[in-house]
């Protein structure tokens, strides 16, 4: 007669299986990029896809209701250019990525929650949906520093390691109308 | 003993009951105080408003439209209050579930809001759901204990080992050209330095490319050999864990991350009870020694 004990313990065998299942390292990531397999990681990975992906397909709405996704392909080789993000009031320099001389809102422009947003602006991916709201938010802070400001302007810049050349990839700008008295 | 009855023991040995307290502790007050640092900085409207004036664009599974554009900034406070029940360890279980659904949604307002580290946390959680980890340091309820059953522990440790291993081998699948070759700029330099996450000056750091290469290969090392973890020796490699993420929260601006990470640190370095007949033998003797001695003394 199973006891409380195995019944426990089997539970515990099953996450484990679980998560092994929900992202097994390797094929975890070869899932989402299987054209970077090779050898005999192309068979192995078509295995994988013909027989865990529609598993972990299955999985997809419980790991999205409990936010409990298992990818962990993350920081892997770093940026391939050197990338600076910029906000200039009225022709000054007010912000530049990782500048302590320009760290107006440097804070906030740091924050994780934030960070892959302005990130995202830079390199030009989800420009539609990251630029007014990030055009807003600088213009509100800008604004409560320096009231009579007239314009903002965001500036994304790259350029090669280690960055002594950059040129100007991404612009944005706001003309602020004068605060009614 | 079969292979069955000894999984089942090393399932439910005992440990010390301040372990998955700590980590219980741990892991809600880093996410709080993250989530306080958001919430200082101004952000959490621009963040999770889903009115079209802020960044948020609800993904697949977004359940919370029926409370309108604030109801993630509600969610937020839920979540930020459901978190700081789970570190006091007030109402635990109904804190857990209440701060992984609410998180949760959090989640699926912007996939850039969301961070791998809120999925980790989110699943340590979701396991000490399901094991007694308020039974010492907390301030509800629960039943005061000393020990523990292990399994919870041992199926984060198997999580942070699947975690390591899998971004370890994908470092070398992605472009193991950007790791092993000496003529490439090392990995490390280009996410340390990178000035939109990192605090590293590109131009000092490219003079010293040297020292990134040598970090290059400890992350290998310690992301690709995490299974040690796993081991008797996992305390040596849980010491270049340490390392790695105090070297994180140092050189990035990676919000909780670090933190969260070191969070689960402690349950590394606590030394289990030794197991087996010859351990209960040397207790026998030991026990036998001791009421030896307390006779002796009563005479």
């Amino acid at each position: 007669m199973p006891s409380r004990r195995d019944a426990g313990a089997l539970g515990v065998l099953l996450a484990h299986v679980t998560l092994f299942v929900m992202a097994p390292p390797v094929f975890d990531y070869l899932q989402v990029s299987p054209n970077r397999a090779w050898g005999p990681f192309q068979t192995l990975s078509a295995w994988d896809r013909s027989i865990r992906g529609p598993v972990v397909d299955e999985m997809r709405p419980v790991e999205a209701l409990l936010g409990v996704r298992q990818n962990w392909h993350f920081y892997t080789t770093g940026a391939s250019r050197t990338r600076h993000f910029e906000v200039w009031v009225d022709g000054e320099l007010w912000h530049r990525s990782n500048d302590r001389e320009h760290d107006f809102m440097a804070g906030p422009l740091a924050n994780s929650r934030l960070r892959h947003h302005v990130k995202d602006w830079v390199r030009g991916k989800r420009v539609g949906q990251t630029q007014p709201a990030l055009l807003n938010l600088m213009v509100e802070r800008v604004r409560a520093e320096k009231p009579d400001a007239a314009r903002v302007e965001l500036r994304g810049l790259e350029g090669r390691w280690p960055g002594h050349v950059q040129t100007i990839v991404r612009r944005a700008s706001a003309d602020i109308p004068p605060e009614a008295p | 003993m079969n292979l069955w009855e000894r999984w089942v023991e090393h399932c439910f040995r005992p440990i010390d009951a301040r372990v998955p307290a700590a980590l219980r502790i741990g892991l809600g007050t880093v996410t709080v105080l993250d989530m306080l640092r958001t919430w200082s900085h101004g952000l959490v409207p621009w963040l999770y408003r889903v009115d079209g004036e802020g960044m948020a664009r609800p993904l697949a599974y977004y359940l919370l439209e029926p409370l309108g554009p604030d109801g993630p900034v509600t969610a937020f406070w839920v979540a930020l209050v459901a978190y700081a029940f789970v570190a006091l360890g007030a109402f635990t279980r109904p804190a857990i579930v209440v701060a992984l659904l609410a998180s949760a949604q959090l989640g699926q307002v912007g996939a850039l809001t969301e961070q791998g580290v809120d999925h980790i946390v989110r699943t340590a959680l979701l396991i000490l759901l399901f094991a007694p980890c308020d039974n010492r340091w907390a301030v509800g309820p629960s039943k005061r204990r000393e020990e523990v059953p292990a399994w919870s522990l041992d199926v984060i440790t198997f999580l942070l080992v699947l975690i390591y291993m899998d971004s370890g081998f994908c470092k070398l699948f992605r472009d193991w050209n950007a790791w092993t070759n000496l003529a490439a700029h090392p990995a490390t330099f280009r996410i340390m330095a990178d000035p939109l996450s990192g605090v590293v000056d590109p131009v000092w750091a490219y003079e010293r490319q040297w020292l990134f290469r040598g970090l290059d290969t400890i992350t290998l090392i310690f992301e690709c050999g995490a299974f040690v973890l796993l081991t008797r020796a996992r305390s040596v490699w849980a010491v270049m864990g340490v390392a790695l993420h105090l070297g994180l929260a140092f050189t990035m601006k990676l919000g909780q991350f670090p933190y969260a990470m070191l969070a689960f640190y402690p349950m590394f370095f606590v030394p289990e009870p030794k197991r087996g007949a010859g351990n209960a033998a040397l207790q026998q003797l030991l026990g036998a020694l001791k009421r030896k001695q307390t006779e002796e003394s009563a005479e």
